[in-house]
């Protein structure tokens, strides 16, 4: 494993940084192997490959739900792959993650559903109320905060998995194949979104194979295939 | 920062209750196993507390010396020189057989005219002896109650060691008996509540996994959980002295008036105060523990 001292300087702002980063699982063939890149403030980064490149695992070697086998990884300034399990929390608490399947509690209404981010935080009720209510017209669903997930469109299901994960401001916004589960036109709406959102400022790493979208935006894009990165 | 501490904790109790809640018949039979086996420790401090009392209340009845017939005055008064002198009797009273009679004919009221047809005076001399208090084991009695019977003046000695020894038997019996049963039933409401908190677990696996992603700690994730077990430990305390007031309101009412008739003015208590808060404490900590043992097993998954 090369240490961070070895390593070329890099200048400290990046949301993102990795180093050399390889993960194995099980003694199994790498899923990913030496991987490199950084990522600057509020940059919208696309990552492509075909399924099994390695796209979900490098999401998550980012908020730490898998730990890297080696190499590092910096978020926000913070080694990941040096934080304890009880650090995991804080380093979340600034990232926002959204998925193909949404993640939604169905038995809470879209209020709950965003409020819940902030309740673990133990935010005041009347602040919990003002940034829920925030968050969910950026995504124009004011309107359905009473509405539970079940009675929604998948659309309209991932747009209240975009407003959970803006809700608290986080740094970082990494998306999984968020368009995965959505028609085109659908998945056009939700692609303006995370556009929207990064205008304001926030950083977005969107992991897809939606190549046609990819295309149309227009943004810096990553490939990755069998674990490795082939374009940059 | 301590605001917003209390506001989480608020939360994750509310969050608990309403586990509770949604857990319904599985959350009931861990409340009713926790009853069963809390019920048994109530049983134990009510059963144990009345022995004692009983037992405390033997050691304070008088031992009563008869004495045999055609005793001399110096006899009798060297026998009370000897019995006042003993350390573990503090009091001595003489009763001659005169005032023997004219005792047993006051305690007869009405009935008192029966006596009139004996020839002869019946009842024999007595020394009625009160016992040091601090003399409380039945072994510290005994060999004080033996010396005393072998004496040549005593005919027999009543209020003997015996019954206090095996009351004092029983004590250790069933003390060791609800213990063990007190013990194993625990120990199955721990694992039953154990089970409970599991299947929650389970039922909120998605709701966890969201919970971690948006950056709960790890406490913040098992709160719930253990306030769910301990609340469930609660209620089963609360059932269990609910239902030890049932079955001591009962006895009460049935067996209570056949004891007062065997063994005089003896009442039978309730659980105390402290003996309750502990048995709800005791639930509460089966609960948590129940909760955490769950935990446990799952983190080591």
């Amino acid at each position: 494993m090369q240490s961070l001292s070895s390593l070329p300087p890099a200048p400290l702002s990046a949301i993102v940084q990795m180093f050399h980063v390889y993960k194995t699982f099980d003694g199994q063939k790498a899923a990913l192997a030496d991987i490199n890149l950084r990522i600057e403030p509020g940059e919208m980064v696309f990552l492509v490959g075909p399924s099994g490149a390695g796209k979900t695992t490098l999401l998550r070697l980012i908020f730490r739900e898998e730990k890297a086998s080696s190499g590092q990884i910096i978020v926000n300034g913070k080694n990941v792959s040096k934080m304890k399990d009880s650090q995991i929390c804080q380093l979340r608490r600034k990232i926002g993650v959204v998925f193909q399947d949404f993640k939604l509690i169905h038995s809470k209404t879209v209020f709950e559903n965003v409020a819940y981010v902030l309740q673990v935080l133990g935010k005041s009720k009347s602040e919990i109320g003002r940034k829920v209510w925030s968050a969910l017209r950026r995504v124009g669903l004011e309107h359905k905060m009473d509405v539970y997930p079940k009675r929604l469109s998948g659309g309209e299901q991932q747009r209240v998995a975009i407003a959970r994960a803006v809700v608290n401001d986080p740094v970082l916004l990494l998306a999984d194949e968020p368009t995965g589960n959505l028609d085109l036109d659908t998945a056009r709406e939700v692609m303006n979104l995370f556009i929207d959102i990064n205008i304001q400022g926030t950083t977005v790493l969107m992991a897809t194979h939606n190549l046609r979208i990819v295309e149309e935006m227009g943004k810096r894009v990553i490939s990755l295939r069998e674990g490795k990165i082939v374009h940059h | 920062m301590f605001t917003t501490r209390v506001r989480q904790l608020v939360y994750l109790l509310r969050q608990g209750i309403a586990d509770v809640r949604a857990a319904g018949i599985s959350a009931s039979f861990a409340v009713v196993s926790v009853a069963c086996s809390l019920l048994l420790l109530c049983l134990y401090f009510m059963v144990l507390g009345n022995l004692s009392k009983a037992l405390d209340s033997a050691l304070d009845l008088k031992v009563i010396l008869y004495l045999r017939e055609n005793l001399s005055q110096e006899q009798i008064g060297r026998l009370q020189k000897v019995l006042e002198g003993t350390a573990e009797i503090v009091n001595v009273r003489f009763i001659s057989q005169a005032a023997a009679l004219e005792e047993f004919r006051a305690s007869l009221g009405k009935e008192a005219y029966l006596l009139d047809a004996l020839d002869s005076n019946p009842l024999p001399a007595s020394f009625e002896l009160s016992l040091n208090p601090k003399v409380k084991e039945p072994n510290q009695l005994k060999p004080l109650l033996e010396y005393l019977a072998k004496r040549p003046e005593v005919e027999s000695v009543q209020g003997g060691v015996e019954w206090v020894e095996r009351l004092s038997n029983l004590l250790v019996a069933g003390r060791l008996i609800l213990l063990l049963l007190g013990v194993i039933l625990t120990i199955i409401s721990l694992v039953i509540i154990a089970t409970t908190i599991h299947l929650t677990v389970d039922r909120r696996r998605d709701e966890i996994s969201i919970m971690r992603l948006v950056g709960a700690s790890e406490w913040y994730i098992r709160l719930p959980f253990i306030f769910e077990g301990m609340l469930e430990g609660l209620l089963g305390g609360l059932l269990a002295i609910g239902l030890s007031a049932g079955l001591y309101y009962a006895f009460c009412w049935k067996v209570s008036p056949l004891i007062k008739l065997i063994f005089g003015a003896w009442s039978i208590d309730f659980l105390r105060l402290e003996k309750a808060l502990l048995i709800l404490v005791l639930g509460s900590a089966v609960g948590g523990a129940g909760a955490l043992v769950s935990l446990s097993c799952r983190s080591a998954k």
